[in-house]
């Protein structure tokens, strides 16, 4: 401590930390948090195809095109310890090929500071939802759920599920496109 | 490390002793036969009016440079150390309390940077209220070894302040 570098480091080392111990404060202070909340989920219309899947074998698969609603209230989510949400949107449902398909068809991120209150109305699907073969067709009961990831500032980022879903019937035929 | 003793009789060479000049020391690693260099004095005009009639071989701003004070005495770094722990540890406990209150923990950090840059502010410099408790160096022995010439005197390095 004799000289200005020897201070110098010694109190830069000293602030750094006492700055480890306050994230680690943070993050103890919110770990425990339960993050999920009530999720309202609406579709309003379903439309099913049958075509060339180009990114796989070339044989035709059902491809699904659904328009929904989402109505959330992510207010109490956010935290000092909260850095961004990334909510995504899955569709679940079980063929006689595969026992459980998760599709993801749509996917947000909502940063601290955006408007935490969610109500979409009408919302196109982002992806694609194909599915592999024509498990689609006639399908009873396809889940969608919305989840999301909380992203902190310091800690674990943990994976929640909204407590609400809806279960939605898919049609038993195929659309037909006409091209002009 | 300030002197025990006033100024300046050849207590000058006495300094040079004490390993603790250690602003001063890596430039006279060289041959020990400019005084300037060994003086740590306690304020700055002192330090000019002890270059003994000698002219500096370097330009003048170096020379101010490096017989510029940085030292404190044992009791004034113990000072410097509890004051900068405590105001860096205050300021924590201040942003915490804050960042939580606010629920941005961007807050905390401001508040934890504050802190840093008060107690840099306070303990860097070496400041007077630091050198209120100097050493009190032994007095000259008359062992017959003041007639020799200044430039064959060994350097004695004290163990402690290494």
């Amino acid at each position: 401590m004799n000289t200005v570098l020897s201070r110098a480091n010694s109190l830069f080392a000293f602030s750094l930390s006492v700055m480890a111990a306050l994230t680690f404060g943070c993050f103890i202070t919110t770990a425990f948090k339960d993050r999920s909340v009530p999720v309202r989920l609406h579709v309003s219309r379903i439309m099913l195809k049958n075509v060339e899947d180009f990114t796989g074998p070339r044989e035709r698969s059902d491809l699904g095109f659904i328009t929904f609603d989402i109505t959330a209230d992510l207010e109490n989510i956010f935290d000092w310890n909260v850095k961004q949400l990334f909510l995504y949107l899955s569709a679940e449902y079980s063929t006689k090929n595969n026992a459980l398909n998760q599709v993801v068809l749509w996917d947000k991120i909502v940063l601290r500071g955006d408007n935490p209150k969610l109500l979409l109305r009408d919302m196109k699907t982002k992806y694609f939802f194909f599915d592999d073969g024509n498990g689609l067709k006639g399908n009873r009961n396809v889940t969608l759920t919305l989840s999301w990831n909380v992203v902190p500032n310091a800690g674990i980022l943990p994976l929640v599920t909204g407590s609400g879903h809806v279960s939605v019937p898919f049609p038993d035929t195929y659309e037909i496109t006409k091209s002009y | 490390m300030a002197r025990g003793g006033a100024s300046g009789r050849s207590g000058l060479w006495e300094t040079s002793a004490s390993g603790a000049a250690a602003i001063a020391l890596p430039r006279s690693a060289g041959p020990p036969s400019y005084p300037w260099y060994r003086t740590p004095a306690p304020t700055v005009p002192e330090s000019l009016l002890l270059s003994p009639g000698c002219q500096p071989s370097q330009p003048v701003m170096l020379q101010h440079l490096s017989s510029l004070p940085t030292q404190m005495d044992y009791k004034g770094q113990k000072l410097a150390e509890q004051m900068f722990q405590g105001i860096i540890l205050s300021s924590a406990i201040v942003g915490f309390i804050y960042g939580y209150v606010a629920e941005q923990f961007g807050w905390t950090v401001y508040i934890v940077m504050a802190g840093f840059a008060f107690s840099c502010l306070l303990t860097l410099p070496p400041w007077p209220i630091y050198r209120r408790h100097p050493l009190k160096w032994l007095p000259v022995q008359d062992s017959g070894s003041e007639d020799k010439k200044p430039g064959e005197r060994k350097i004695k390095r004290h163990a402690k302040n290494n």
